[in-house]
């Protein structure tokens, strides 16, 4: 849920003398909707009492608890609070809000806060409490913060619970899990055993070794496992499966049926390969219209890309590269020209800045007619990216925006309060921006974040 | 794209072949009146103004706009937001749209029911007794709240 800043109104009067003109009711419901969206939830159902037309926008009022410590987090990481004596405000808010809430159902429920085991009775009261009524989404995100967290120490998903009958599942839609144990059969229970199940996303989950998706009505649309560091292997059979992410170190990788797979992501660790899931997905690059890679590459060789079968429906690509100054990226290129009709380009650059001696490329250059939009974040102004984006500029003849962004790609990602100042990492990266955009080497729009 | 609407009128007009003459056209807009109008101009054009000033550097364009916006609710009567969104609804220009929703939000925030309605100008329909039930089924919205 977008946490968005409301501008803040000086001490607002009221007219004093005779009443004002009803002049909101002029607006349409959904212009109404859109004021009490920009409200916490708790506060735009207070309207539903002002008169009947309110109180029927209430039932399109989207019914979730969003209980987001994510600035909390950041205060605590940039030594401002403790963690301890935060993590108790925060699970004495969650549970008064929960204990007074009386709406019969909800459709989302979702906690982002470093927990651990340690607030396990909290967390699994708080998982009945959503279930209980009926909740479609639920997220629950502990990512640890704080540096050397043990990962044995992370909150255990109840698993007794749920090998029982519970009916009030059966509404689950989509389960976000992040730094929490959970195994790979409790997994498969809720495939199972939620029939409307559509997204499902794992995140550091040390227990989950092996999964296997099955099922010809299973709704599943969208499932990404990112850094179990335990995780060995999957099976994949999803007859309605969009989209499969997997970052983490080399697995058995089958995908038996995915007959609608359309976006994937694949990451590799500590420059471990990505390539090999390529060859189990083989039968489905050809139907691909976005794809995402985490390349992780401090070797002496830099980003290199096999041959490429072509890419004929790919029309997103997203590189994350991790590498030194020595390396060229220039070996991007055979991916982008496996994509005759690659519409969007972004590219993402975490540089170290140990240097290797540098290589020598010689590029032939085509003309790509297809690509529209370039997007290149943690721009450093080096040489490395400098020959990459001229590269680009000059090939993409109808290109008509490209973006140039010289903060680093986790400042970027990550979301972090408004007013967290933030420095571009390398010196000087704008200017060779603003360098790059005076020669004029493109008819597009040039934007420099 | 800001004022859709007069845009739609703009490209109306030269489907119809009508030859507009000089540089000012009468374009009629019954719906909004000229108080918010002139306001929402400003808007539009120092909106244009800080962008192109921070073409580079589109972070700048953001908080510069932002300190204009705080500028320009400490000028406008709270009440006249709802003819602002009104007038914006109508003009289709999204960017004033929600800026002004967002204003009309923060201004009931945390407010009691009876200001909200004397905000708004609303009278209450709701039978005798109606109103309590209501009340108490959301009476954990009710708390935290400014008493007038």
């Amino acid at each position: 849920m977008d946490k968005t800043v409301l501008p803040i109104m000086d001490k607002t009067v009221l007219p004093s003398d005779k009443s004002i003109e009803d002049r909101i009711s002029q607006l349409p419901d959904e212009m109404l909707i859109s004021v009490l969206s920009f409200l916490m939830p708790k506060e735009a159902f207070r309207t539903s009492v002002l008169s009947h037309r309110w109180k029927c926008l209430c039932p399109f009022l989207p019914r979730s608890l969003d209980f987001d410590g994510l600035y909390t987090m950041w205060e605590i990481e940039r030594e401002k609070k403790s963690l301890q004596f935060e993590r108790k405000k925060f699970l004495q808010w969650v549970n008064d809000t929960l204990k007074s809430c009386r709406v019969s159902t909800i459709d989302e429920f979702r906690v982002c806060f470093e927990l651990d085991d340690g607030s396990k009775s909290h967390v699994d009261g708080w998982i009945d409490f959503a279930i209980s009524k009926g909740v479609k989404r639920l997220e629950l995100d502990f990512t640890a913060r704080s540096p050397f967290k043990d990962a044995s120490n992370f909150y255990r998903f109840p698993n007794e619970s749920f090998t029982s009958d519970k009916t009030c599942i059966k509404s689950l839609t989509s389960l976000t899990l992040k730094y929490i144990r959970v195994t790979g059969e409790l997994l498969e229970h809720f495939l199972s055993n939620c029939p409307l199940l559509e997204r499902l996303h794992v995140d550091n989950s040390e227990d989950l070794v092996n999964l296997k998706i099955y099922g010809s009505s299973l709704k599943l649309k969208y499932l990404h496992i990112i850094r179990c560091l335990e995780f060995k292997s999957i099976e994949i059979n999803a007859p309605n499966l969009e989209s499969f992410g997997y970052v983490g170190n080399e697995i058995r990788l089958h995908v038996h049926s995915a007959p609608r797979l359309l976006d994937v992501r694949i990451g590799g660790m500590y420059s471990h390969p990505i390539y090999y899931a390529f060859g189990s997905l083989s039968s489905y690059l050809y139907q691909l219209e976005s794809l995402t890679l985490d390349v992780h590459s401090y070797t002496y060789n830099g980003v290199e890309f096999p041959e490429f079968q072509t890419l004929t429906k790919l029309k997103h690509l997203k590189v994350t590269v991790a590498t030194n100054e020595g390396s060229s990226l220039l070996g991007l290129i055979p991916l982008i020209e496996a994509a005759p009709f690659l519409h969007k380009f972004v590219f993402e650059l975490i540089l170290s800045k140990i240097n290797f001696p540098k290589k020598a490329r010689k590029v032939k250059k085509y003309p790509n007619e297809h690509l529209k939009e370039v997007e290149i974040v943690g721009f450093a102004g080096r040489a490395i990216d400098i020959q990459l984006v001229v590269y680009l500029l000059e090939s993409a003849i109808n290109l008509e925006k490209i973006i140039v962004n010289p903060y680093a790609p986790y400042i970027v990602g990550i979301p972090r309060p408004e007013n967290v100042r933030t420095t571009v990492k390398f010196e000087g990266a704008r200017e060779a921006a603003k360098r790059l955009k005076e020669k004029q080497l493109t008819r597009a729009e040039f934007v420099i974040m | 794209m800001k004022f859709c609407a007069v845009k739609q009128y703009f490209d109306d007009e030269n489907n119809n072949n009508i030859t507009s003459g000089a540089s000012t056209t009468m374009i009629p807009l019954p719906n909004v009146e000229s108080h918010p109008l002139a306001i929402l101009i400003t808007y539009c054009k120092k909106h244009l103004k800080i962008k192109a000033n921070n073409a580079d550097n589109k972070k700048e364009t953001e908080k510069e706009m932002e300190q204009y916006e705080q500028e320009l609710l400490k000028k406008v009567m709270p009440q006249e937001l709802t003819e602002l969104i009104l007038a914006a609804n109508y003009l289709n220009f999204k960017e004033a749209l929600d800026f002004f929703c967002r204003a009309v939000a923060s201004a009931i925030q945390n407010k009691s029911i009876e200001f909200v309605r004397k905000f708004f100008g609303l009278e209450s329909d709701f039978e005798l007794g109606e109103e309590e039930k209501l009340r108490e089924e959301f009476a954990w919205s009710f708390e935290g709240v400014d008493e007038d």
